[in-house]
Parts: C-alpha cells; structure tokens; sequence
C-alpha cells in the first residue's frame, strides 16, 4: 500500500481531535498538558507531511523542530506552574483551581 | 475803577516749586531709608537730611521773599506746573492748574513756616534724641512742612485744600507718634475726626462758591447765567472778577435757601477754619493734641497749622468784606474763644495744656482781627504769636525734657537757676503774650483790639468784641504769670537726682535765643501811628487787602453800620493804656497768688470749690460732647447696625432662603429625572456585567468546549461559505 499525504491528513486529524478531547475532559491539570501536546504533535506532523509532498523544501521540517523545541519551553513553564498551584492547593484538579474568575 | 489799580502784576518764578519740594524729598528719603540710615550711620544722618531740606527750602523761600518785597506793590510771584483739573459740566469748563502763587501775604506765611520751623527742627535734635524711631518723627515733620508750604502757596481754593488736609494728616500722624499708648493714639484719632468735621464745611464752601460764580439753582436745576465766563477756583481770578461792579452785584444778589451765597459760603469757610484753628466749637481737639512730642505742639499746634483757618480768612478777604453776617461770626466767634480759652487756662496742672488753651485764646484774637476787617493786624499777630508761643512751647520742651518727661506743674518749680536759657526765653516770650508794651504781643494784639473797637462791619458792637477781648487779655496775663511762677519760681519740688542731671543743650537753647529775641522785639515792624511808628507791616501787605478796606470803608458808610467813634490816635493810645492796665493788674494779682506754690486743692480752695471744679474741668464740654454728640451718634451706628442686623440682614437672608428653595427643587428634578436616566444606564450596565459574569466560570473545560464548539461552528460556516 502506498502511503500518500492523505494518510499522515488523517492521521494528524485523528491526533488532533484525540488530543481536543483529552483537553476538553481531563481534569487533571497534567492530563490537559498531554492533550495539548497531542495537538501540537498532530500540527507537526501536518507541517512535515504538506512539506514532503506538497511545497518541497526543509521550511516544513524547521518549523516542525521549533514547535517541538516551543512545546519543550511550554512544557517547562506549565508544569513548573503546575507544581506551584499544587504546593498551593495541594491538588492539581482545574476544576479546584477557579479562583481567577473572581 | 479800583481793580485798575489794584491789578496783581505777576512775575513768572520757576523757582517756587522748589520751596515743598526739599521738605517733601526729605519726608521721602527718611519715611524710605530713615530706618536704615539711624540704624547703620546714628541720628546724625537723619536728621541731616531733614535739615538740609528745611533750610534749603528757607533758602529758597528767603529768595522768594526778597523778590516780593523789593519789587513794587502787587507783585505776584506764580509758577504752574502742570494742568491738574479739568472738566465739563453744563457746557462750562472748569479746569485748574497745579500752581503757585506768593503775594505779600504769603511771604509772611512762608517766613514763618520755614523760619520758625528750620528753627524748631533744630530743637527737635535735641529733644528726640532718646527717641527710637527718631527717623518717623523727621519724616513726618518733613512731610508735614511741605503740606503747609502747599497749603499757602497754592493759587487756588483746591491748592489750598490738598495742603489742608496734608497738614491735617501730619498732625495726626505726629500726634499719635506715641501710638503704642492707647490715650495718644485716641488724640490723634480725635484731631483727625473733629478737623474732617470742619473739612466737610470746607468742601461743601468750596463747591457751592463754584457753582454760585457761574450760575443759579432754580427749582432744583442748574441754571448757567447768561455770558458766564468759566468757572474758577483760582484765588486772583476769583477777586478780579469781583472787582467787576456788574458781576459783584449779580454774585452779590444770589441766595441760597434765602441767605446770601456770599455769606453762607463765608460760614462754611470759616467753620472749616474753626476745625483747622481750634475755634468754639470745634476746638477739642487741640488740648488734647498735647500728646504730641513737644516740639509738633510747638511748631503744629501753636506756630503754623492752626493759624491756617486765620490765612483762610484773610485770603479770603475780598469775600468776606462782602458779608456783615460772616464777618460778624468770625469775629465774635473769635472773641468768645479768646475768652472762655482764656479762663480753662488758668487751672490747668499740665504746662503743655495751659499752652494749649492758650494757643486756642490767641487764636481766638486772630480771629478777631481778621473778623473786624483788621486783616493785616490779624496776620501780624500770627506771626508774633509763632515767635512767642513757639518758644513757649520749646521752652516747655526743653523742662520736660529735663524732668525726664514730666509735665505736671507739680513736678517743678525753682527751675530758673538749673535752666537759664529757657528761664529767660520763656520769661520774655510771656511778657510778649502778656502784652506788656514793646514787646511783639503788644503791638499786635492792641492793633486787633484797638481795630475791633473801632470798627463799622460787624453786627455786634464794636465794644462788646473789645471789651470780651481785653478781659481776655487780662486773664491771659494772670494764666501766663501763673505758669511761670509755678515752673520757675518758688523752690524746686522735683527731687535732687533729676535737678543734678537737668542740662540745656545748644542745640535747644539756640532756637529759644532766637525765638525769645524775635518775641521781644519782632513787634518793631509793626509799631503803629499812634505810637509815633509808620505800621510798616500793614503798609507791606496794603497790596493784598487795599480794595477789600476799600470796599469795607464803603460798606459800611453804606449800611449806616454803628461806626466807633474814636477816629484818633488818642482814643487809640487811650484803649492801649487801658489793656496795659488790665494785663498788668492780672499780672499783679498772678505774682501776690502765686509766690507760693499752689496745688489743686489749694486753688479750689481759693476761688471756690464750685468754680473751680468746673473751670479745671473744661466746663464739661468734652463730657457734654460725649453726652450731647458722641453717645447719640453712637446710639445712631448701633441703631443703624441693629437695622442692618434685622432688617437689610432679613431681607438678604430671605432671599438666600428663597434661592435655597428653589436650588432644592431644582436639585430634585436633576436627582429624579437627569440622575434618574443616568442611574438607569449605569444599573443596566452593571446587570448586563452580572449576567456576562457568570460565563466566566473559571472551569478550563468550559472554555475548551468553547472553543471547540466556536472552532466547529467556524469551520461549518467557512465550508458552507465556500461551497456558496
């Protein structure tokens, strides 16, 4: 079977719409950090797929390396932030964490 | 006619302005830099600017007489300076220079305020030496020589009244020297508002002389006469117009509320004189002006300032001799004062309060003079009077400087030998006052009282205003008599310490020299006929008052006025031997009562405890004052407050009231409908705010449903957009 660009399409949509779901349900805070990194992952993959078959080229496959290298930092940030909301609250469910709203 | 002859020749000088000017740059240097001066350079700067500024103004003023007495009859000395007044009214122009002129008669007056004020500066020296603000008393002093030196130059009734009322805020403010004592300052206070009182008649004088030379009031309107020239306030233009026969009879003829204009314009002027010069009634404030250093009661309140009411009068003579009625209240006022002045002398315990109603008395003969149309005698007796009254007073400057400013006859006594300078000056000056012959009074005050005697004008018999005048005469030589006695004679009752240190300075001695000299022999220049003499002085200033004698002589030949009989040197010589008589018999009588000292109670005892309670208390006048003006004034402002209070207050509060009122219900209608709309928005906002609220919940997963709700519906409307 040949795998062509519609494969890695619906692969990526499949990630993405995983990842939507984990974000949208999880309530723990480092659960909605895994689903976020699932839609980041399935962008990188469309950003490499549309670089090999469709424009040609590398810009593809660099900004792929920035976004995972932008995931890494973001990563870092959020559960840093997680870890401070957890010695605070000693919980890291979002739905406990509310208190911006006031 | 007449005016043909008596036409002023006028001489342009443009060195009169000079004349104030020095005294008044000397009152701005000191009143400026005075405190700085005495602080950094001692007294010596101060009073070497105020100094140089009389004498230099003697000086000038020395040309100005010489120029105008060595020139022939009727010159007139004038510089203008700038225009000063001008206006319209009725389609007449009054406009007035700021000028000056000096006729004889203001060279008399000009003598004697640079003379006998450079001299009683120099007395100042000494004086105030102890004086702390030493600077204010020579500013003043300074400013005060400059107001009189305007008040006798100036050309016109308005000149005349910016240099009275000058010199009227120099005795105030030099009366009040000593403000921080309460009783001195209310002095000051009390000279200023009885001299306003007079001011007032001055004014209203002055306005209705303007209007009457020009024009009539019929029924309540200003009716210009038909062919008046501009009206004037300039003395000489005034006069020459009145030399006009068709113009005096129609100026003449004008009446106002049915008196003359002529008259009531005299009046008024001479009730303004009568604040000025300490006349019945308004001579209160005199007395008690004493409160001043010495030396302004000296050359203020005995020399100068108040004999300005005496050269209104006589300034004004081609007015007056137009009116019997003035003429007549001048002159018995004048005598009335000399006389009961005269008698509130004699218990006086103060030596400045004796001099005081002395200087009232004196003046009082000025009056007389110039009352009964002797005007020339009445200007010589103010200026013998500045030489002997001033030393009289700089004398009693120069003891109570020594007794370390203790004033009451009870304190001295005996002081002829530890103060001989001023023991011999004060002696021949109360000779002068007395009117022993040869001395300057003597001359003077018999001219007056032989010319009251004598004349045709006034009303009231000649004899009647002699007569209260030579009983003044005696009482003046029996008060005067009294006071050297008690100061000079019988034993000291100051204590031993304060004799022992009792010193005359020269610089204090020398102007009584002068002045005492002057009392003793300064009457030559007017020795009259009777006496083998030529009256040099009334010859001198004949170019001033010749045409109103002459309209008097007419006058009175006219109007069948009792005319005195005794046109001839022996009833004149008779009348002299009498006042002699009766000043040496109060002399006499003064020397047997006094050659022991006597207190108060002594004297109350001698003349009678009734008589002599209400003598040594003024006749109750300034009680009477208070009781009869002040108090119903008084009662007047607190009524006139209390009305202010309920009514005027009332009606101003009603009316906050009434606008309180209407701001409330204005107020409701901006709180019920404009705040009512505004609120209405602002509660819609917050609501709106409340609801939106609640879609923030903070819950993430609300917010990703969101998003991927928004996302879908997003991306259904792209498609469905693009297949459009």
């Amino acid at each position: 079977m040949h795998v062509t660009l519609t494969h890695f399409l619906v692969l990526a949509a499949a990630l993405f719409v995983l990842g939507l779901i984990n974000l949208a349900t999880r309530r723990n805070a480092i659960g909605v950090l895994l689903g976020v990194e699932l839609i980041l992952n399935a962008a990188n993959i469309n950003l490499v797929a549309f670089s090999r078959y469709g424009v040609g080229g590398i810009e593809g496959h660099a900004f792929a390396v920035m976004v995972i290298a932008l995931a890494a930092a973001e990563t870092v940030v959020a559960l840093a932030i997680v870890l401070a909301i957890f010695h605070h609250y000693r919980t890291v469910d979002v739905d406990e964490v509310s208190r911006m709203k006031e | 006619m007449e005016g043909a002859i008596h036409a002023a020749r006028e001489v342009h000088a443009g060195y009169l302005f000079l004349i104030p000017l020095f005294p008044l740059i000397g009152a701005a240097l000191n009143a400026t830099l005075g405190a700085t001066l005495q602080k950094r350079f001692g007294r010596g700067a101060v009073h070497g600017i105020a100094l140089a500024a009389v004498f230099a103004s003697l000086a000038v003023a020395a040309r100005a007489i010489w120029e105008v007495a060595s020139q022939g009859n009727g010159v007139v000395l004038t510089q203008t300076l700038w225009p000063w007044i001008g206006f319209q009214w009725h389609g007449l122009s009054l406009s007035l220079p700021f000028a000056f002129a000096v006729d004889r008669l203001t060279v008399v007056m000009l003598f004697v305020v640079t003379f006998v004020g450079s001299l009683i500066h120099v007395f100042s020296t000494g004086y105030m030496q102890d004086e702390k603000p030493y600077w204010r008393f020579f500013a003043w002093m300074n400013l005060f020589m400059f107001a009189m030196l305007v008040l006798v130059m100036g050309d016109s009734f308005l000149m005349m009244f910016v240099g009275w009322e000058g010199v009227g805020l120099c005795s105030y403010l030099l009366i009040s020297y000593y403000y921080e004592e309460p009783d001195k300052a209310a002095a000051g206070m009390k000279a200023f508002v009885v001299n306003r009182i007079g001011d007032f008649a001055f004014i209203a004088g002055m306005a209705l002389l303007l209007w009457a030379l020009v024009g009539t009031w019929q029924d309540g309107r200003f009716v210009a006469d038909a062919g008046a020239q501009a009206p004037t306030l300039v003395f000489r233009e005034v006069e020459a117009r009145l030399h006009d026969d068709a113009f005096r009879e129609a100026f003449l003829a004008k009446t106002a509320w049915g008196v003359p204009v002529v008259t009531l314009c005299c009046i008024l002027f001479f009730f303004g004189a009568c604040g000025k010069s300490a006349q019945i009634p308004l001579y209160v404030w005199l007395p008690d002006a004493m409160a001043g250093p010495t030396p302004v009661s000296a050359l203020i309140h005995a020399a100068t300032m108040v004999t300005a009411g005496v050269y209104m009068v006589a300034r004004l003579n081609f007015l007056y001799v137009h009116s019997q009625t003035a003429m007549t209240v001048v002159a018995v006022v004048g005598a009335l004062t000399a006389l009961f002045a005269a008698t509130i002398g004699f218990f006086q315990t103060d030596i400045k309060k004796v001099l005081a109603y002395s200087t009232v008395s004196q003046l009082g003969y000025m009056f007389v003079g110039v009352g009964v149309g002797a005007f020339s005698a009445g200007i010589f007796h103010l200026m013998t009077h500045a030489f002997f009254k001033a030393c009289l007073f700089l004398g009693s400057g120069s003891i109570i400087y020594a007794l370390h400013h203790r004033q009451d006859l009870k304190d001295m006594g005996g002081l002829r030998r530890v103060l001989p300078a001023t023991y011999w000056t004060f002696l021949a000056s109360t000779v002068a006052i007395a009117g022993i012959p040869g001395t300057s009074g003597f001359f003077s005050k018999d001219e007056i009282l032989w010319r009251a005697f004598d004349n045709g004008q006034t009303l009231v018999a000649g004899e009647v205003i002699w007569f209260l005048g030579a009983v003044a005469a005696m009482f003046t030589a029996f008060y005067m008599t009294r006071l050297a006695a008690l100061t000079f004679f019988g034993t000291p009752r100051a204590d031993e310490h304060t004799l022992h240190h009792a010193k005359e300075y020269k610089r204090m001695t020398v102007p009584l020299w002068v002045l005492g000299g002057l009392a003793l022999v300064g009457g030559v220049v007017g020795v009259p006929q009777a006496l083998g003499g030529s009256n040099r002085f009334e010859h001198f200033l004949e170019p001033v008052f010749a045409w109103s004698g002459e309209r008097l002589v007419w006058l009175s030949e006219e109007g069948q006025a009792h005319g005195g009989g005794l046109h001839s040197h022996a009833g004149e010589v008779a009348l002299m031997a009498v006042a002699v008589l009766l000043a040496v018999a109060g002399i006499l009588a003064a020397i047997r009562i006094y050659r022991t000292y006597r207190s108060p109670e002594d004297e109350a005892r001698l003349y009678g405890a009734g008589v002599h309670k209400v003598v040594f208390n003024k006749y109750f006048v300034d009680e009477g004052y208070w009781a009869g003006v002040i108090r119903p004034f008084l009662a007047l402002t607190r009524a006139a407050g209390a009305f202010d209070k309920r009514v005027i207050d009332g009606i101003v509060n009603l009316c906050g009231h009434a606008t309180k009122v209407t701001a409330w219900l204005n107020g409701g209608i901006d709180r019920v409908f404009v705040d009512g709309t505004v609120n209405a928005l602002a509660a819609a906002a917050i609501e709106a705010g409340q609801r939106a609220r609640r879609l923030q919940t903070g819950r993430l997963q609300a917010y990703v449903t969101g998003v991927i709700v928004g996302l879908s519906g997003l991306a259904v409307l792209v498609y469905a957009l693009g297949r459009g």
